[in-house]
């Protein structure tokens, strides 16, 4: 018999919420500075509006506090999937009011690409947009991606935050307690911050020619996109806009660290002090199964790509080859989403180089990363267990097999549960890119381009060979939003979700 | 005494960190030339 759920589960739930949407009206006061400064008046009424409504919500929310404050693992499910449903609405609000979207639908897609930092827009003339809405649309990448659920873990209790945690996708627990992992990820952001902006800045500075300020602000853009793989630039031309290999060498840099997972951050910053003691090296927890596949992937996917794109003659110089090459296969496999090429032209990549790229955005970055996709960790046991499989139908039948892998400094060991734990998230994956694949045929588009577009919205990627117009079919549009939520949450919150609806409803 | 060591121990934190992201991009560039390289001799 289903139980329906009682006042107190939906108060624990409406009371986490209210505490998200707190943060989330809090974070909105940058951008309405940042408006307030640049004397934009229009946007900075917009931006008003919006956390008025964030912060008369989250209180609404919370005025019938539950009587014990204890996050079951179902609520912080239910949260977590509510708020990238909820976050994104509001936070469209000064982007529905700025006059460069078709509709309220066109700006509310926007605002859920940045929070799942995705990167596909509908955004109409960005060329022209007011930087402080520019800024806010970068912000929600920064937002999304370090997790407005990371943020309000560090200010609950450790065993409420911890099914906000997992609810998120971000199941790599670095510090005993998840209050000091959620900080130590807030601090690998803010000190990237301070060193990915720094790089930026003087590339465009003193390489480019652009002045002190400009410098600051596109810095400051490509690294909420660039770390938190969201993929959406200042300019419409993307990364293309700077013309410059050392500022792509720069967001090559910052797209690597943000699909590294939080285990791998903490394993590298801890090397140089394990060394100071006299330490050995855990080689183990740099070098484990996620990494050996992720450098696998990256390099399959990229020979694909270059066969491909020598095959089609694009390309007479090796240097031009592998510059347009290795950045894009980097922006694809960590998700992030940057061109240096128009979605027309990217269009014109067929064959081996599509299907390396359409790869590489559906495997990913690392579990516990910014990034989307399958992810490495999925990928290296999915390879293990059919390995596992073909060793057991080969060895005789008395044969010991040993079913371990390396992962986070040790070995665990790859039970039947975790293999079919992966492989269905795996094949949930599959069937979210074929769902909009589909949708997209059905349209009468070519099934490359559906394929394409469709991987990266679910993936979480951005890159697009131009499905993505304002001029797209609606349900095309609302398929890709699906995709979008569903691909950030990697499926566990959002079945929760239903499950919990369908239990209200139904249940007694 | 504490803070300002906080903030030295973070600097020398990120750049370590970031010249050891900045390694793995360049051995990534760095194969995919040669990878490039192969490739279109080949064509």
């Amino acid at each position: 018999m289903l139980v329906r759920p009682s006042s107190d589960d939906l108060r624990t739930i409406a009371f986490s919420l209210g505490t998200i949407f707190h943060i989330a009206g809090v974070a909105g006061v940058v951008p309405l500075l940042w408006a307030a400064f640049g004397r934009e008046w229009a946007p900075l009424s917009s931006f008003a509006l919006m956390i008025g409504v964030f912060l008369i919500g989250g209180s609404l929310l919370q005025r019938h506090p539950p009587a014990s404050k204890t996050l079951e693992w179902s609520h912080g499910m239910v949260v977590v999937a509510v708020t990238w449903i909820t976050v994104p609405l509001i936070g469209s609000i000064p982007l529905a009011m700025s006059g460069h979207f078709g509709d309220l639908l066109d700006a509310y897609f926007d605002a859920m690409s940045g929070l799942t930092t995705t990167g596909l827009s509908l955004l109409q003339d960005l060329d022209h947009l007011a930087p402080s809405l520019n800024f806010w649309r970068h912000l929600l990448h920064f937002l999304g991606g370090q997790g407005i659920i990371i943020a309000a873990l560090s200010l609950f209790a450790g065993g409420a935050g911890l099914t906000l945690y997992y609810g998120e996708a971000r199941d790599e627990k670095i510090l005993p307690s998840v209050t000091s992992t959620a900080r130590f990820i807030w601090g690998v952001a803010l000190v990237h911050l301070v060193f990915g902006v720094a790089a930026l800045a003087l590339t465009a500075w003193l390489g480019l020619g652009f002045t002190p300020g400009r410098s600051l602000f596109h810095g400051l853009m490509i690294f909420f996109a660039g770390f938190d793989t969201g993929g959406f630039a200042p300019q419409s031309t993307s990364l293309g806009y700077y013309h410059s290999a050392l500022f792509e060498a720069v967001t090559a840099v910052l797209m690597v660290a943000g699909a590294m997972s939080f285990g791998l951050h903490f394993a590298l910053w801890r090397a140089p002090g394990r060394r100071r003691r006299g330490e050995p090296a855990r080689r183990s927890t740099l070098w484990s199964l996620e990494t050996r596949s992720i450098v696998a992937t990256f390099g399959i996917t990229l020979v694909l790509t270059f066969i491909g794109l020598a095959a089609l003659g694009i390309h007479d110089s090796v240097l031009g080859m592998a510059r347009q090459g290795v950045f894009h296969v980097l922006s694809a496999h960590t998700g992030t989403g940057f061109a240096t090429i128009g979605s027309a032209e990217l269009a014109t990549w067929g064959g081996l180089a599509f299907g390396g790229m359409a790869i590489a955005m559906a495997l990913g970055g690392m579990a516990s990363s910014t990034a989307g996709g399958v992810k490495a960790l999925r990928v290296g046991l999915t390879v293990r267990t059919v390995r596992d499989q073909m060793r057991e139908v080969l060895l005789p039948e008395r044969a010991l097999m040993s079913r371990s892998y390396r992962q986070g400094g040790r070995r665990r060991e790859l039970t039947p549960k975790v293999s079919q734990a992966v492989m269905t998230v795996s094949l949930l994956y599959v069937a979210l890119f074929l769902l909009g694949a589909g949708v997209g045929l059905a349209y009468g588009y070519p099934l490359e381009a559906a394929l394409f577009e469709s991987v990266s919205a679910g993936a979480n990627v951005g890159l697009s060979v131009g499905l993505t117009d304002p001029s797209m079919p609606v349900l095309l549009q609302v398929v890709y939003l699906l995709q979008m939520w569903l691909g950030r949450l990697e499926f566990a919150a959002a079945f929760v979700l239903v499950g919990f609806l369908w239990a209200w409803w139904r249940g007694r | 005494m504490r803070r300002p060591r906080d903030l030295l121990g973070a600097l020398l934190g990120g750049i370590w960190v970031f010249a050891a992201e900045a390694a793995v991009a360049a051995a990534a560039i760095a194969a995919s030339i040669v990878a490039a390289a192969i490739i279109l001799l080949a064509f």
